[in-house]
């Protein structure tokens, strides 16, 4: 068997690297919309724990966290899939990005943006919602999205805790047929730059329909 | 002190809350004391705004006027004092015959009788003109969104930028966006507008406009507070002007007493050099 008798074997698993990717980007960006305006919030108490959080998440490796998700909860005496760990994994893992990166979008926000808001008597929550995170989204698109091109590669590392995805498919191959490693890893390598093209295409798009600068 | 009184002292202009709606102060700021740290920077300043009268807080930047205007806007919390507006204390609830710090929701209630115009106008940069002043009154109020188109187009009418509607701030002038800001104020319905220094960002030939705007308003009789550094305005418009130094208010009288014969050395000094820019 040549390597391309094996290919689409391989690629078949492109399924499994586009779910994780899905799933890990939507959770942590629903997460982070959530969790980034605590991570300002007047009461030590909230804010404290999110700056551990944020800290702790950017500081450790992914591996740390897959590993973690895999034996630790292993050894907790929860039996979880390998996917539903890697997910839980990069979840942890790129929430702590996310709210770091929608802080900065938060923090770029004028003053007097939250004072009109808080002048006008709209709620604190309300104002956030509908005044300042559409401000700060805009700010943080570039550096989110590129962020979420990271996420679609990080995905790869879950094929050391077994999980059916692009670069673990190549692995169990190129096992039987070391000849064809060049090929198969190359082709996946050309699946995760198109993955990663998509996205940039949407940053892109992005931009355009909502300049940080408002120039229309 | 912050205590038991629930009757706001007396002061030179005799009224208190027990008199008619038309009688007593829209304003009423007593002993306001506000403290950054070790910085003190309103020492103790009492002032009556009565209903349809236009102030206007004069003096050196640092000398506590914005800060004034903030603390009735609740945008900062006095460290001490009072605020009543139209006869009801703002910055304090009673609660068992004692006075507390009015807590955040309170403040938001109470921020709605007050529009605030800022320097750097702070329009919403996402929102076109008529979404800027449409907004607090639909999420605050839940207002109707005919009756919000009715009153925008009143509004941006009344600012003279009827045409603007739809064009979003960064399309517009520094003096349109002012003005679209002071008709953002005026949706929620205010008794009183507070102008903290409303044109001192704004290019020599647009300061205009905006001074006429706040003119009309001040015709129509709505009570206003207003910082600035025109002293043309304050001559034309005020019925009141105050002069404020360092926290406290030095003088104050009819603009054509303070700024045409001021008592105070200081008032003269600051003239002197405002006139002479």
């Amino acid at each position: 068997m040549t390597g391309w008798d094996l290919l689409p074997a391989v690629l078949k698993n492109i399924s499994g690297t586009l779910a994780l990717t899905a799933a890990v980007i939507a959770a942590s960006t629903v997460l982070a919309l959530v969790l980034a305006p605590l991570t300002r919030s007047p009461h030590r108490l909230v804010r404290l724990p999110m700056k551990a959080y944020t800290y702790i998440g950017r500081a450790l490796p992914p591996l740390t966290f897959l590993f973690g998700a895999f034996f630790g909860l292993a050894a907790a005496g929860v039996q979880v899939a390998p996917f539903m760990a890697a997910f839980i994994a990069f979840v942890v893992f790129a929430t702590a990005y996310n709210i770091e990166i929608i802080r900065g979008g938060l923090e770029a926000v004028p003053r007097g943006q939250y004072e009109a808001a808080r002048s006008l008597g709209v709620p604190p929550r309300r104002a956030m919602l509908g005044l300042i995170m559409p401000q700060a989204l805009r700010i943080a698109t570039p550096a989110y999205l590129t962020r979420m091109t990271g996420i679609v590669k990080d995905t790869s590392l879950a094929s050391v805790i077994g999980v059916s995805e692009l670069t673990a498919a190549a692995g169990r191959m190129v096992v039987f047929e070391p000849d064809a490693a060049l090929l198969l890893y190359g082709a996946v390598g050309l699946v995760y730059f198109a993955l990663a093209s998509v996205i940039i295409a949407v940053q892109h798009l992005l931009e355009r329909r909502f300049p940080p600068s408002y120039a229309k | 002190m912050r205590g038991i009184t629930t009757v706001p002292p007396q002061t030179k202009v005799d009224s208190d809350l027990t008199a008619t709606p038309s009688e007593r102060p829209m304003v009423r700021v007593h002993e306001l004391r506000k403290e950054f740290g070790e910085h003190v920077v309103l020492d103790g300043v009492s002032l009556d705004v009565q209903r349809g009268q236009v102030v206007c807080l004069i003096g050196p930047s640092g000398s506590g006027k914005t800060t004034l205007i903030r603390c009735v806007n609740c945008l900062e919390r006095p460290t001490d004092g009072e605020i009543w507006i139209d006869g009801v204390r703002i910055d304090a609830v009673e609660r068992k015959g004692r006075w507390v710090p009015a807590p955040e929701r309170e403040l938001l209630k109470h921020r709605v009788s007050t529009g605030m115009v800022f320097q750097n106008f702070n329009l919403f940069p996402h929102l076109t003109a008529f979404e800027n002043i449409t907004y607090a009154p639909r999420v605050v109020r839940g207002t109707s969104s005919d009756e919000l188109r009715d009153r925008a187009f009143d509004l941006l009418r009344r600012v003279h930028l009827e045409d603007k509607a739809d064009h979003f701030p960064s399309q517009l002038s520094g003096g349109q966006q002012q003005r679209i800001a002071i008709a953002r104020a005026l949706a929620m319905g205010p008794s009183v507008m507070l102008f903290d220094e409303a044109t001192s960002a704004l290019d020599p030939e647009l300061v205009g406009d905006v001074l006429g705007v706040m003119s009309d308003l001040a015709r129509e009789g709505m009570t206003m507070i207003v910082v600035t550094h025109e002293m043309g305005f304050a001559r034309d418009i005020a019925d009141n002007v105050v002069f404020m130094d360092q926290g406290k208010i030095i003088e104050q009288g009819r603009p054509e007493k303070v700024l045409g014969d001021p008592e105070h050395r200081r008032t003269q000094d600051f003239l002197r050099r405002v006139v002479h820019r």
